[in-house]
């Protein structure tokens, strides 16, 4: 079901800078029904952020009542996110915008939430989000932030590059070379970084011994990035312009070849096995209290 | 992910409330809350305030046997959400239905503001609502709290790659009921 959705990124037909441009020009648009998508997403976001708490029971007041404190207003207010990720909120109608406009033109995937706030180091300016989730059993998400207003001749584009649950490194393109800007890694693993004259290279590891690596370098006037995860014994390989936008097959004919050893990502019918529950999810949402029935006996509270 | 500038406030507010006082428990009542409901009306619970004072109490019980940080919270507050929303939709099955004589009273609307609020959000839940409850879920997860597809396959107890799919058929049928609604 939807298999035709799911094609290699590197098959994929991506937008160009100019339709990404107007894409994200169009996001306060009503007129293109992809972008309305991307609005109602945004809105439903804030609309459920904007929900407030509800009084509390008599059981709880009975908890919340009870202050060692002389100073009663003291409560801790917790920033719903953090100054980068601020920042990535503010471009979040045009990132959806554009999310869904890639998913409906190049036949990508709309990605919402944390993975699709990208978080460009120096890249205030950024104006946009790609994501293109190569399918099969690897898990790896490659973003692409563009920053077309950038300086062209200092920084040409930023590349977050997420590894599966191992991390994420933000890269860019400065002097003709490949850099890493930051490195981020999840809980659990830890990375290491070499970064040569041209390359990129920063390893994932985990208490488990498991490792993913990213590797980035140009390769003629593109950049090739491979993520490689030992756990999937796979990798895969995507080419981007250094502006930041994905390469086309022209590119890469003119500009470097590919190893596409990435021919299970054709189809996700792994994705579709692990959730043959969901299969006729296409239907109302009349079928929840089937859907109730599979796993509550886990409550992490009744361990 | 690496620690950000609000663990420490986190871990304060942890350690105020595991020692009893009043303060932290406040504290992580209005952080918290407010999130849980909206996961609850979200998921279409039929009493949304009473699972979400139900988690916080069950939360705030198991205080002691939480470990980790912010992030971990986050998806073990989610997770006891998650639990009581299914137990409290197994109840609802089995309840008697009420008659409107019968049905408690509810609190009375104190403003305008609540009405347009309400307004805003049953246009969102209407079009929610055309998505299936694990699809709702997992895109409503992602959108109120910005997880990844890890932490939400934890909470809603699936592979990721069974939420990634849930994820794009939900927002494909969005996608597809927004279409249908322009050509109408």
């Amino acid at each position: 079901m939807n298999d035709q959705d799911d094609v290699y990124q590197g098959d994929m037909e991506p937008l160009t800078p100019d339709e990404l441009d107007a894409a994200l020009a169009e996001a306060t648009s009503a007129a293109d029904p992809e972008h309305v998508t991307a609005r109602f997403l945004h809105e439903a976001s804030q609309t459920l952020r904007s929900v407030q708490p509800p009084t509390p029971s008599p059981a709880l007041s009975e908890f919340i009542g009870v202050s060692t404190s002389t100073d009663t207003d003291m409560v801790i207010v917790l920033p719903r996110h953090s100054a980068v990720e601020a920042s990535a909120q503010q471009r979040k109608p045009k990132m959806f915008a554009s999310l869904a406009t890639a998913a409906a033109t190049t036949g990508g995937k709309l990605l919402v939430g944390a993975a699709a706030l990208v978080s460009v180091a120096g890249g205030a300016h950024a104006t946009g989000v790609v994501d293109l989730v190569p399918d099969g059993d690897n898990e790896q998400t490659v973003q692409v932030a563009t920053q077309p207003d950038g300086p062209a001749d200092e920084v040409l584009g930023d590349f977050r590059i997420a590894a599966g649950q191992a991390g994420s490194v933000l890269l860019y393109v400065e002097d003709g070379a490949v850099v890493s800007a930051a490195v981020s890694s999840e809980d659990g693993w830890s990375a290491e970084q070499s970064e040569g004259d041209e390359d990129v290279k920063v390893v994932f590891t985990n208490e488990d011994g498991d490792e993913v690596v990213v590797m980035a370098r140009l390769e003629g006037e593109l950049v090739r990035v491979e993520v490689a995860d030992d756990q999937d014994d796979d990798s895969e390989i995507s080419f981007f312009e250094a502006n930041g936008s994905p390469a086309t097959i022209a590119d890469m004919d003119n500009g470097s070849s590919r190893s596409d050893d990435s021919d299970s990502s054709s189809s996700d019918s792994s994705d579709d096995s692990d959730s043959s529950d969901d299969d006729s999810d296409d239907d109302s949402s009349d079928d929840d209290s089937d859907s109730d029935d599979d796993d509550s006996d886990d409550d992490p509270d009744d361990d | 992910m690496a620690p950000t500038q609000k663990q420490p406030l986190f871990d304060e507010m942890l350690r105020s409330a595991r020692d009893g006082d009043g303060v932290g428990f406040d504290s992580l009542y209005r952080n918290y809350a407010g999130r849980i409901q909206a996961f609850a009306i979200a998921r279409g619970a039929a009493d949304p305030e009473v699972v979400t004072n139900d988690t916080m109490l069950r939360a705030f019980q198991n205080l002691n046997r939480f470990s980790g940080d912010e992030a971990a919270f986050v998806r073990w507050i989610f997770t006891i959400a998650r639990n009581r929303l299914i137990d409290a939709h197994r109840s609802e099955t089995r309840r008697p239905v009420l008659s409107d004589d019968d049905a408690p009273e509810q609190p009375v609307a104190s403003a305008e503001d609540e009405a347009l609020e309400h307004m805003s959000r049953d246009a969102v839940m209407d079009r929610l609502s055309l998505l299936t409850v694990e699809q709702r879920e997992v895109i409503v997860l992602r959108l109120i709290e910005d997880l990844s597809i890890s932490d939400v396959a934890e909470i809603v107890n699936r592979p990721a790659t069974a939420v990634k799919a849930l994820q794009r058929r939900g927002l494909q049928a969005l996608q597809r009921q927004i279409l249908a609604e322009e050509v109408s």
